[in-house]
């Protein structure tokens, strides 16, 4: 099913299955020095506490190491690739190799995260498959993971490393994780709707109006809830283009974020939908999912030529207490 | 200047003040001789000089004041010459002008003017013209304290049009089918108020606007003080209009959410001559 000396031309990406912390070092410590020693350039987008780890055993100060809290990068799993999309140009254009580590599954995300994860991580082949040649390696925690997120590393990752070997992966690319299949996969449950409206071109104003009457429930940060709106607007205004003229908001809370779902009887086709800068110069399109990844923490894409489409965005509320103090 | 011009709805030609540019809708059943009368009559007590920009076919005599309108058909006064169409567009607001200061010579108070937008009907017009022509009078009359009303018949336009030009008077009078969410109007030459919403709707003729305003400037202010909501299009309509037009727009009191799409956009770069300013 799968060619690893081939892709090893181009785009190399392995999920390296490690077992705690001693390990994790070992193995990304030794992955970088082999690229610095090459005289490659490496970004490492890793959590705390491993990326200090990490940078503690290298012990370099180096413009050609680079670090990028993942946990800020990769809060919304869909802002990773266009931070390795900027790696790759950025290097690419310096005439530079370069190689990187990126984790952007750890045990404290949330299962609906988690498929998004998944999600990105079959797309890194989508999107850097056609690029220069440079070597991606994905830490898992065997330790921490659920053996589930485990098998799924091997469907999203050509090639996996484990107790210092890479082999190539048997189950890779799955079908699930086919284009076709990527936006078809069910969404968690919905929340008892704050707000529900139908919309179309001229409703726009009514549908900002609308959220923003349900901010004090959505339990946002003063400061997010034109972001939130900004959100509602720029999926709306999608439907509208693109999802035949109308569609149906609804607006949610559901104990930890703020949620608007979009719905519309268009068909989203391009895996890599807002996840692509938006080149300035560009004058149509492009530009509404990718704010939209940039604002929320979480952005869930599910369209099939029987549903439709629907678009779920959340942003991250205020816990209780801090509303209480 | 800002403070004295009525923004937003109005409720009626006998409320208006100088410096007000109202687009006047008039369905089937307005009675635009009787009512476009009253305002000239209000003028002539005020002491203005009346004005009408109208089509030959338009029956100025039938308005109860008649004898006492300087009446301008726009295709032979502006229009007739061959020259570049922003030129010609912009004779609109310089005959306004020219027509304030003569107004002084004459002992008047000021100007008031009716535009009967229906001679576009018989010309080949188009949108950006019409833009130009709308911008050109906005800034004559804010400069001028002119009072100035551009009947539009919803017969005679399409809803889309009729929307388009409610956006570039900073007054309306009646409701009018649709609506594009944002105005914009002049404080002075450079400088201009955006006013309401720009999103999905505002996408075709935001852009047309703000490149008719800023072609040909040094530079472009633009008080966004008014402006309750952008979208990302509508964030990159500014920074193509400024490399388009390479004029530097001076944005201020731009938003929070403004400057934060401003950035994450990467527009930085791209359009340097664009200043945003909280």
């Amino acid at each position: 099913m799968n060619n690893v000396t081939t892709r090893n031309e181009g785009f190399r990406h392995e999920a390296l299955l490690y077992a705690g912390d001693e390990q994790f070092v070992t193995a990304t410590a030794q992955f970088a020095r082999e690229g610095l020693g090459g005289g490659e350039a490496v970004l490492v987008a890793v959590i705390e506490p491993r990326a200090s780890m990490l940078r503690a055993e290298l012990a370099i100060d180096a413009p050609e190491l680079e670090f990028l809290d993942m946990a800020e990068v990769g809060r919304n799993p869909a802002r990773i690739i266009p931070a390795w999309h900027e790696w790759v140009e950025r290097n690419t254009v310096a005439g530079r190799a370069f190689r990187g580590i990126g984790e952007p599954v750890w045990a404290a995300r949330t299962r609906t995260e988690i498929v998004e994860c998944q999600r990105h991580e079959q797309l890194l082949n989508t999107a850097f498959d056609p690029g220069p040649a440079w070597s991606l390696l994905c830490p898992y925690d065997v330790s921490t993971l659920p053996p589930d997120v485990i098998e799924r590393a091997s469907h999203t990752h050509p090639a996996i490393v484990s107790d210092g070997t890479t082999h190539p992966s048997a189950s890779y690319p799955h079908e699930d994780l086919l284009a076709e299949q990527m936006f078809a996969a069910p969404l968690p449950d919905a929340g008892p709707a704050l707000c529900e409206l139908w919309f179309d071109i001229d409703d726009l104003s009514r549908l900002r109006a609308a959220v923003q009457r349900c901010a004090p429930a959505l339990r946002l940060d003063a400061r997010r809830v034109p972001e939130f709106v900004l959100v509602v607007s720029e999926l709306a205004a999608n439907s509208i283009s693109y999802g035949g003229g109308k569609g149906r908001l609804r607006v949610w809370q559901d104990g930890s974020h703020a949620v608007c779902e979009v719905q519309d009887e268009g068909l989203i086709s391009d895996p890599l939908v807002g996840r692509r800068k938006p080149e300035p110069r560009e004058r149509v399109g492009g530009a509404g999912l990718w704010t939209v990844n940039q604002l929320c923490d979480l952005l869930l894409i599910r369209s099939t030529r029987e549903r439709g489409t629907t678009v779920r965005a959340y942003m991250a509320a205020r816990p209780e207490e801090a509303l209480r103090s | 200047m800002t403070a004295t011009r009525e923004v937003g709805a109005v409720s009626g030609l006998d409320t208006l003040e100088g410096g007000d540019h109202v687009a006047w809708f008039l369905d089937r059943a307005a009675d635009f001789a009787t009512q476009a009368g009253r305002f000239f009559q209000q003028g002539m007590t005020c002491g203005d000089k009346l004005l009408m920009f109208a089509p030959q076919r338009c029956a100025v005599s039938r308005l109860p004041i008649g004898d006492g309108v300087t009446v301008f058909d726009p295709r032979k006064a502006f229009l007739a010459d061959s020259g570049r169409a922003t030129v010609r567009y912009r004779r609109f607001g310089s005959v306004l002008r020219e027509q304030k200061a003569l107004a002084s010579t004459e002992g008047y108070r000021g100007v008031r003017l009716i535009v009967d937008m229906d001679w576009l009907l018989d010309s080949t017009v188009t949108h950006e013209d019409v833009i130009e022509l709308e911008l050109g009078l906005d800034e004559a009359t804010a400069a001028e304290k002119a009072l100035v009303v551009c009947a539009y018949r919803l017969e005679s336009f399409t809803a889309a049009e009729i929307a388009d030009a409610a956006c570039v008077h900073p007054g309306t009078l009646n409701d009018a089918p649709g609506d594009v969410g944002f105005r914009m109007w002049a404080v002075s030459s450079n400088s201009w108020h955006l006013s309401g919403e720009i999103d999905l709707r505002a996408r075709s003729v935001f852009p047309a606007l703000l490149t008719s305003a800023a072609r040909g400037r040094e530079r472009l202010r633009l008080d966004c003080a008014g402006l309750d909501f952008i979208d990302a299009a509508g964030t990159r309509a500014i920074a193509h209009v400024a490399c388009e037009t390479a004029t530097p727009l001076h944005l201020e009191h731009a938003s929070d959410s403004l400057r934060s799409l401003w950035r994450l956009l990467d527009l930085e770069a791209y359009a340097p001559k664009v200043d945003l300013r909280p």
